[in-house]
Parts: structure tokens; sequence; C-alpha cells
């Protein structure tokens, strides 16, 4: 090789040699003598300072008093690095799930019953608001522990409101109020270009359902309707509420132009930024969680916008999406009682709502302690903390084959939007579908069981 | 020679599909240079460029600041030297590996004809076939076995065993030398091994770049291996630590993000630089005689 | 007798020879890959949870597979997927490969720039994308407005256009083919190129004559690997639709439903069945490409 050659290799080896041999070195120093707990979490950044600091304050505290030291490790993808871990023998001694994995894992086996420990620790079951541990339970047992939890809640733009001469201070009581609403809403760009069908292009629509533009929980409507997807057996969508459910969003959305709203649907972009169609002023109203806030501030600080429950069908009812991040303990875990015993440090009242007024989540308890709401970042966090005392609460349909009916209901939903067959037809072929899949896997449980 | 219209025309096609190429990289550098308060918007190009970014990856965790409410700033979990570091000890440890095995193996399926080896390379192709996510557990309880989870060594072990892709590339350049050259060196008295080292290596010389420089990327880039068998902090890879600067909540610092994906295509970009130039005709052929 | 014998003796001369060069592979494989490979087998069989153990259920995984709607969709979707883009893929590095072969200034600022973006994070790419291509503000649809086309493409979230907007993305990395190609470029003699032209073969004539037989060992290897890769895709799709399978599973692929099947409903018994069924599908297909290269490709060595 000629000099220039070398020199060249060296200009670039040299540096990669000097950052290995002299680079840094990230280290976790344990003190001698404790039990290690694994703990694996989904948060990093802000959300992972918050959390950071309690398992800093509970090794310093109780886990040297007990000799239990957390390891808190970050990870993407924490349930599917657990499934891996689980299934080679090594899981975690703590996971932070999300509530939909718990049905399908504690009905493979693969947690930790937690309600005997709960009560050997002195967590009081009656401070949480019910909601908050009827989603860590399955089948009677508590198989998590909530950690941060959340409701989505209707955001609509008053500034909009007032334009279309609605009351600004009155959202929307009822769903069929929600048709009248949304349609008012909806304003089209007259003499202006028209779609591939010739119909006025929409440039601010009242509501939107869409899956792309929202979030994950595009099976929630039956549940204004009464609805309840799944009674512990049984999945139904192709019932009374299920049916008007979907005729209810088709409805609205025939009544402007189906083929106006599906054009505008497809311009969805990147949904946490300035063009997301609410944050830009193109949408009016949208069903969200407390995070949006956050967004708002970030992305559209002078949005004119209030927080209000989702209205139900029935004006008496008050119908509230609920879903929560949580805590497991797999049941091979090396130290489960030493991991419990950072949970119920994490139960208490004080720790846990710092934690969820960090990551500006409302607090699991029945009453809040003044302090939770004094410098919570979202000013709304009543509102949404408010809905989840509503009786008809609903979480994620407890259902060991939620992620095979999310996918059917989400294919679903989004034939019904794109208005190629009516609704009914669209609800009855997908109960048929889940049907199938519900009964494929309670043969293969009925197979596995009579092994056991 | 004189300059040729071909030419200037080949000139001008280039230029049109740099740029085309590049743009997307532009838009990329460019959310890098924009500080906070400007990521949201959608303008080409930042109003006031920093290297804020860049600088909060770079520099070490403890100078970190506090933000305008007075308190502390979290460390980046994208700790760059740190990151880097981690991943380019998993190169070190298995880029002459990586190459050695596969030519070696190519060097066999390509010039010596022994029974059974047909069948045998359709085998290392099949291997390429089956698709990864069902491959995870088995080989997850395999490292296990050995003691390997937690650890960087599934992610650089294997490599001393070559991979079924760069031994099918190695075999089909191997294949394409003329034989002459071999079977003269053969008549001279030298040995398979000196025939492999002293002609098919230096000969085969822009492929086996192509093979460390495609084996560097995939170091680089690898997402799925770290995140399986990797649990510590400390240990984690460039590619592993980009998942870090992703929210769920609404926090994603658009602005770190892409900085970090620019720090993590220069080293690779520079390499290739330098590499390039085994492609130029002259390089090339000068191996050959040397 | 004799001959035979010591033609039995030269083979296995050969065999261990073979063998000791290609130990390098085989023992890796047998160390890491054929258990793996077998336990998967046996798993196709089963019934798997990847939470409790694994219960035989004979060929019932298989009887699903042909009658699941999804697989009949994400087969159709891979195919076209994997029909338009290996082509196209070929064609576009062999090209570019030539292109960035000829001797003009700032060569190696153009091999760079057509090579840098299969460096960049898979994730950046895809933010970087879903900006460039939203209808409203994206620069894509910005230029297409300004040359006159009014109603420009919804191109990720159009079932019509998903595929093609796809496979557009895709070809962005087309970098590593055209390394290989650029690579494989340097191997033919400049005395084929001499002698061409000599017998007064046009740049066209030379192409054909020369560079294409030339390049054909690299072809076939790029058209086999790129022939598995598009069989594999995932990535890309999952960071253009995030997780979503694209508008009316426009955008979803073999992998991804098996990576569901065996990650998110929990069915590794099902995934691997379906993973053994691809493995036949792109073995065949593959055999058919060598099968059909037996002639064009021409291996200088033989």
């Amino acid at each position: 090789m000629k000099f220039s050659a070398w020199l060249k290799a060296l200009i670039l080896v040299a540096p990669a040699l000097a950052l290995v041999a002299f680079g840094p070195r990230g280290q976790t120093e344990i003190p001698p003598g404790r039990v290690v707990v694994t703990y694996w979490e989904k948060w990093t950044l802000d959300e992972g300072r918050a959390i950071k600091a309690i398992v800093a304050r509970f090794n310093e505290t109780v886990g040297r008093d007990k000799g239990v030291w957390v390891n808190y490790t970050a990870l993407g993808d924490v349930d599917k690095r657990m499934l891996i871990a689980t299934a080679g023998g090594d899981p975690p001694d703590i996971a932070g799930l999300s509530d939909r994995f718990v049905p399908q894992y504690a009905d493979q086996d693969a947690l930790l019953p937690l309600d005997g420990m709960m009560a050997e620790h002195g967590i009081d079951a009656a401070a949480f608001k019910p909601i908050w541990l009827d989603i860590c339970r399955y089948r009677g047992k508590l198989y998590a522990l909530p950690s941060t939890p959340f409701t989505i809640a209707l955001f609509y733009n008053r500034a909009h409101f007032r334009a279309a001469g609605l009351d600004p201070d009155r959202p929307p009581q009822t769903t069929a109020e929600f048709t009248e609403y949304a349609v008012k809403l909806t304003r089209f760009e007259k003499g202006g270009a028209k779609s591939a069908g010739g119909d006025d292009r929409i440039v601010q629509l009242g509501f939107t359902p869409s899956p792309s533009m929202l979030g994950w929980w595009h099976w929630v409507w039956p549940g204004f309707f009464g609805g309840r997807l799944w009674d512990g057996e049984r999945f139904h969508i192709d019932d009374e509420p299920g049916r008007a459910a979907y005729e209810w969003l088709m409805d609205y959305r025939n009544r402007v132009g189906n083929r106006a709203v599906v054009q505008f649907e497809g311009q969805g972009s990147v949904i946490e930024s300035a063009q997301n169609p609410f944050l830009a002023g193109r949408l009016s109203m949208v069903f969200q969680g407390p995070w949006f806030t956050k967004w708002a501030m970030r992305y559209a600080p002078d949005l004119d916008y209030a927080v209000a429950p989702f209205p139900s069908s029935d004006p008496a009812r008050k119908h509230v999406l609920a879903s929560c991040d949580v805590f497991v303990i797999p049941r091979s875990a090396k130290h489960p009682r030493e991991a419990m015993m950072f949970l119920s440090y994490l139960m208490s009242q004080p720790v846990l709502e710092e934690l969820n007024r960090e990551h500006g989540k409302v607090s699991p308890f029945r009453s809040p302690l003044p302090s939770f709401y004094e410098g919570h970042p979202n000013p709304h966090v009543r509102v949404f903390d408010q809905l989840a005392t509503s009786a008809d609460c609903f979480g994620y349909p407890q259902m060991p084959t939620w992620g095979e009916a999310w996918t059917e209901t989400l294919f679903m939903t989004e034939n019904t939007l794109r208005g190629v067959r009516p609704p009914a037809d669209e609800v009855r072929d997908a109960q048929l579908r889940v049907d199938a899949i519900v009964a494929q896997y309670d043969r293969a449980a009925a197979r596995r069981k009579a092994r056991q | 020679m004189k300059l040729r219209p071909a030419q200037i025309l080949t000139f001008v096609a280039l230029c049109l599909i740099s740029a085309a190429w590049l743009l997307p990289l532009g838009w990329m550098v460019s959310v890098s240079l924009k500080p906070a308060q400007e990521v949201s918007n959608a303008a080409l190009l930042p109003h006031k460029p920093t290297l804020d970014s860049y600088r909060r990856l770079v520099l070490p965790p403890s100078r970190s600041v506090v933000d305008a409410t007075g308190r502390p700033v979290e460390p980046t979990p994208f700790y760059f030297p740190l990151l880097a570091r981690n991943t380019l000890i998993v190169l070190l440890l298995s880029v002459g590996g990586v190459v050695l095995a596969s030519s070696a193996a190519a060097y066999g399926f390509a010039r010596i004809r022994f029974p059974g080896r047909d069948l045998l390379f359709a085998i290392c192709l099949a291997t390429m076939m089956i698709p990864f996510p069902v491959l995870m557990i088995p080989q997850y309880l395999l490292f296990k076995q050995l003691g390997w989870i937690g650890t960087t060594a599934p992610l650089w072990a294997p490599a001393w065993f070559g991979s079924a892709f760069n031994v099918f590339l190695l075999r089909q350049f191997f294949a394409g030398i003329p034989v002459e050259l071999e079977e003269a060196a053969m008549l001279d008295g030298c040995n398979r091994w000196s025939v492999f080292w002293r002609i098919m290596l230096p000969l085969a010389r822009p492929a086996i770049t192509v093979v460390a420089l495609l084996h560097t990327l995939y170091v680089w880039n690898d997402l799925v291996g770290p995140l399986i068998f990797l649990t510590r902090p400390e240990k984690f890879t460039l590619a592993l630590g980009l998942q870090f600067l992703q929210s769920r909540s609404g926090d994603t610092p658009w602005n770190e993000l892409m900085a970090a994906s620019t720090l993590i295509v220069l080293p690779v970009l520079i390499l290739f630089l330098l590499a390039q130039q085994v492609f130029i005709r002259g390089i090339a052929t000068s191996g050959l005689k040397g | 007798m004799s001959h035979d014998a010591r033609h039995r003796k030269a083979d296995r001369a050969a065999l261990l020879s073979g063998l000791a060069w290609t130990a390098p592979w085989w023992l890796g494989f047998l160390l890491l890959m054929a258990g793996p490979l077998v336990a998967t087998l046996y798993l196709s069989f089963c019934d798997y949870s990847l939470l409790e153990p694994p219960a035989f259920v004979g060929v019932e995984n298989y009887v699903t597979l042909v009658r699941d709607e999804n697989v009949h969709k994400v087969l159709w979707n891979t195919l076209i997927y994997a029909a338009i883009s290996v082509p196209l893929m070929t064609a576009l590095a062999v090209g570019l490969a030539i292109l960035v072969n000829q001797p003009v200034r700032g060569q190696a600022f153009f091999r760079a720039a057509i090579f840098v973006p299969t460096i960049v994070p898979l994730v950046a790419a895809g933010i970087v994308w879903m900006w460039l291509l939203n209808p409203e503000s994206g620069l894509v649809n910005e230029t297409l407005k300004a040359i006159g086309i009014n109603r420009p493409p919804l191109w990720l979230e159009s079932p019509q256009w998903a595929m093609t907007t796809l496979i557009g993305v895709s070809l962005w990395f087309v970098g590593t083919p055209m390394v290989i190609y650029l690579a494989g470029l340097q191997e033919i003699p400049e005395t084929l190129y001499e002698a061409a032209r000599l017998d007064g073969a046009s740049g066209w004539g030379r192409f054909w004559h020369v560079t294409l037989p030339g390049l054909s060992p690299v072809i076939l290897f790029n058209v086999v690997v790129g022939l598995i890769n598009a069989w594999q895709v995932f990535a890309l799709p999952f960071v253009m639709w995030r997780t979503r399978p694209g508008p009316d599973r426009a955008a979803y692929f073999y992998t991804t439903y098996l990576f569901d099947n065996a990650f998110t409903y929990l069915k590794m018994g099902y995934a691997s069945a379906l993973a053994w069924v691809q493995l036949l599908i792109i073995l065949t297909l593959t055999g058919l490409v060598f099968w059909l290269s037996r002639r064009s490709v021409h291996y200088v060595g033989r």
C-alpha cells in the first residue's frame, strides 16, 4: 500500500482505537450485600428522570435497610423483550407493561398473582379508584399494580365553536348532539378545487375517528352506546350498541359527504407534530389523552381549546375509556419478594402521585393529595381525574386474544369509514372473525388444561 | 482524452441524482441544527441554527445544565461516546472474523469440486431465508446456555463463522476470477492456502472491501440483536440508544433524534469515502501486480 | 479398477479439502443455526405460546395457514412487492454503478451521495419520508403542485398508492447493491473492453457483450439476495406506517404478519409454520432464478 493510503487508514482507525481505549465506560455500581431486583421499564427522557429519582430514593432508604437494590433499566419494546426472556427462563423481577398485555400473559400463567403479597404489605385496595385495580385484575385475581393511569377525553376547539355559533362552554352532551355539532363545525372550501369525486374540499372537519390520526383506541365507539366488547367469555360487536356506534359514525360522515371526509383524513401526518390537524386548527374535536395537552403547549401554544367528557348516547350515563401502564412481577422472577418490597414502596400515595404528576398523568387514588394538583403540568388534569370516578368507566377488553381482536376491529373500522359497505355488514363479519379466533384459542386452552 | 458529450451528460445526470438522494438527508441535518423552539415548524432551513443538540449528545452528562424551570436536565439517554465505543468494540471484534471466515468458505464453495458441495451451498443460501423472529427464541436459549446473555458475545462471536450473505457474495466474486492464474501458481508449487492468500484475496480486494463495509454497516445499525441480547445500559449500542430518544408521550426531541442520526451516519460516511478508492481501476489493478 | 480407486481417492481428497475450506461456515451452521432450525421445524407442529411449554398438534398450523385470509393478503402483497421492486432495484443499481464508475469529476462525492442513505438509521429515514410525503406540507407534493399537478396522491394513506410509495422509498436504499456492482465492475478485465473496442463495438455493444456478462455472477447474487430481502420486507413499512398494516392492509407483508403472530398474538407455533412455508417459497423462487440463470451467468473461473 502507498503511504497516502496508510495515512488515510490511520485517520480513521486512530480515533476509533483511541475511543475504545480511553472512551467512557458506563457502569452500574451496586453496593455489596444487596439483593438485586431487575426492573425493566419503557421510560426514558423526562419520564425516565421521574422514575429514576424514585428508584434512587428507595435504594438509599428502604433498600438499604432491607438489603435490596433496584436496578432500573430502560429498554425499548419491554413487552417483547420480557416475552423472550421469560421463554428463555430469566425474566426481570419487575416489568413496566401496558395494561392490554395483562389478560394475555395472566391467562398463560406468566404473571405472579399479587393479592396475597398486597395484603402482606398492607397496601389498601380501597385507597385506589376502583377502575385502576379492575384493569389490573384478570378472572378475579390481581396480576398487576397501576403505575401511570389516564383517561381519554374530548378536546374541542373553542374558537371553532364560537365561529360556528356554538357555546364554547357547553360541549356536546349526547352522541346525537355530538353529530349536530360536528356537522356545524365542518366547513368546505367554496369554489375551490373539487375532489376527484367532484365534492367540495373540507377545510375544517368537525371530528374524525380515523385510526391513522388518533390513537390505538379505534375500537372504543360501541362503549359510548353502552356496549362492552368482552363479557369474560364472548366478544360482542354485532349487537345493539356495536351496530348503533358504527351507524352513528357513518351518519355524521354521510351528512357532510364521506368521500370528502376520507380525502381529508388521508392527509394524516406525524400525529405528534404541529401538522396534527387539531393543533393546526383544521379539526374541531378530537378524542385524546392527557399527553395531548403537552403537545398543544409545545406545538400550538395559542390554541384556544377545552377538555370535556366524551358524550354517551344516554345522557344519564357517562362512559369513559380508562387505561393504565402497570407493574407486573413475572412468575419465574428470581426475587419476587424483594420486587414486591419495591412495589409496595411505589404504591404509597405520595410516591405514586409524584410519579404521575411528573408524567402528567392522573392519580390512581380515590382522593388525591392537594400536592398532586399543585404543580401538575397539565392544567386540565382534574377533568381527566374526575372521569375515572364515573361508574361507567371501562378499560381494554380483558380477553387473552385481544391482540388479534384489536387488529380485526382495526381493519373493520377502516373499511367501514371508507364507506364501501354498510356498517351492519362490516360489524357482522368482524364478529364472525373474532368469534373464530376466540373459539380457536379456547380449543387450545382446553387442550392445555387437559394435559396438565 | 477529450471531453466527450457523453461525459458531460454523465456528470449532469449524476448531479441531479445525487441531489435527489441527498435531499431527505439534508432535511435530517437541517432539523438537527434547529433549536427546540423551531423544531415544530416545517421550514426547510433552520432560522437560527445551533449545535445545541450535538453538544447534548456528545458532552459528558455531568456537564448538563438546568432547564428553564431550574430543574436539572435529565442526562441524554443517547450519550454518543459511550454508545459509539460499545458499537466499535463489537465491530472490531467481528470484522476480521467475518472477512476471513466468509472468504475461506467462499473459496471452498467457488473453487473446490467436492461431493455434496452444491447441497451444502444450497443449505447455506437457505439459512438466509429463515426469518429471524422464529430463530430468536432457540438462539436466545443457546446463548443462555453459553452464559452470553447480557454480554456483547452474541453480537460478535457468530461473525467468526462467516455469514451466508458474505459467503455467497464472495463466492460469486471468486468464481469470476480466471482459474488460469491459480493453476499457474499451483504448478509453481504453491499450495491452496498460499493461492488463496497471495492470489485470491488480493484480486478480490474490491469485494472484500464491500464485505467489510457492509458488515460495518450491519453492526452499526443492527437493532434486533442488541435489543434481545443486551440488558445493561453500559453495554448498549448506537441503534439501541437511538430508540431511547423516541418518547411515546410527546417529548420526542426531534432535533436531538436527527442529530443522533447524523452522528451515526458520519463515521461510516468517512469510512466509505476512504474505502471507495478501492473501486478506482488504477489502484485495483496495481494490487494485482503487487 | 485401479483407475476407479484413484478416482475415489481424489474424490476423498477433494471432499476433505472442500470440507476444510468451508469449515467456518458449516461449523457455525452446526453450532448456531442447525439446532434453532430444527427447533423451529418442530415448533411449527406445535401449539406454543412462548409462555408455556410447546405441545404437539400435528399439521394443524399448516391447515390453518392455508385457510387464513390474512395469509392470502400478505402473500399477495409480498409477491407484488418482490416482483416489482427486485427488477427495478437491479436495473437502477447496475445503471448507477456504471455511472459512478465513469471517470468524472467528483466521482467520490457522487458515490457517497447515493450510498449514504443506506447508513441512515431506519427510524430517522422513516420520519424524514413521512415529512416529505405529507400530502399537505410535504416537499414532494409541494413540488408536484408547483409543476401543475393539482391533486397529488395521498402517498401513505391511500390504499391505491401505498405499495407504489413503499417501492419508491425502498429505491432510496439502492446504495448497497450499487456498491456491490461497483466492486464487480472492477473485476472485469480492461483487456476485454480493449478487444471490444478494436472490434468496433459501440458503447451499447460493450455494455451488452462485456459489462453484463462480466457482472452476471454479481447480478445473480443481488437478484437472489434482493428476492430474499423483498420477501422479508419488514422494517421499512413498520417505520412508515407506524406499526399499522397500512390503509386497507396495503402495507401488510408476510414477515410483518409472522412477527405479529409470534410476539403479539403469542402464536409461535403458527409463526414457525409461516416461516417454513416462507422458506419453501423463497427456496423455490431462488431455485428458479438459478435455473433460469444457468446459461446467462458467465463465470470466467470455470
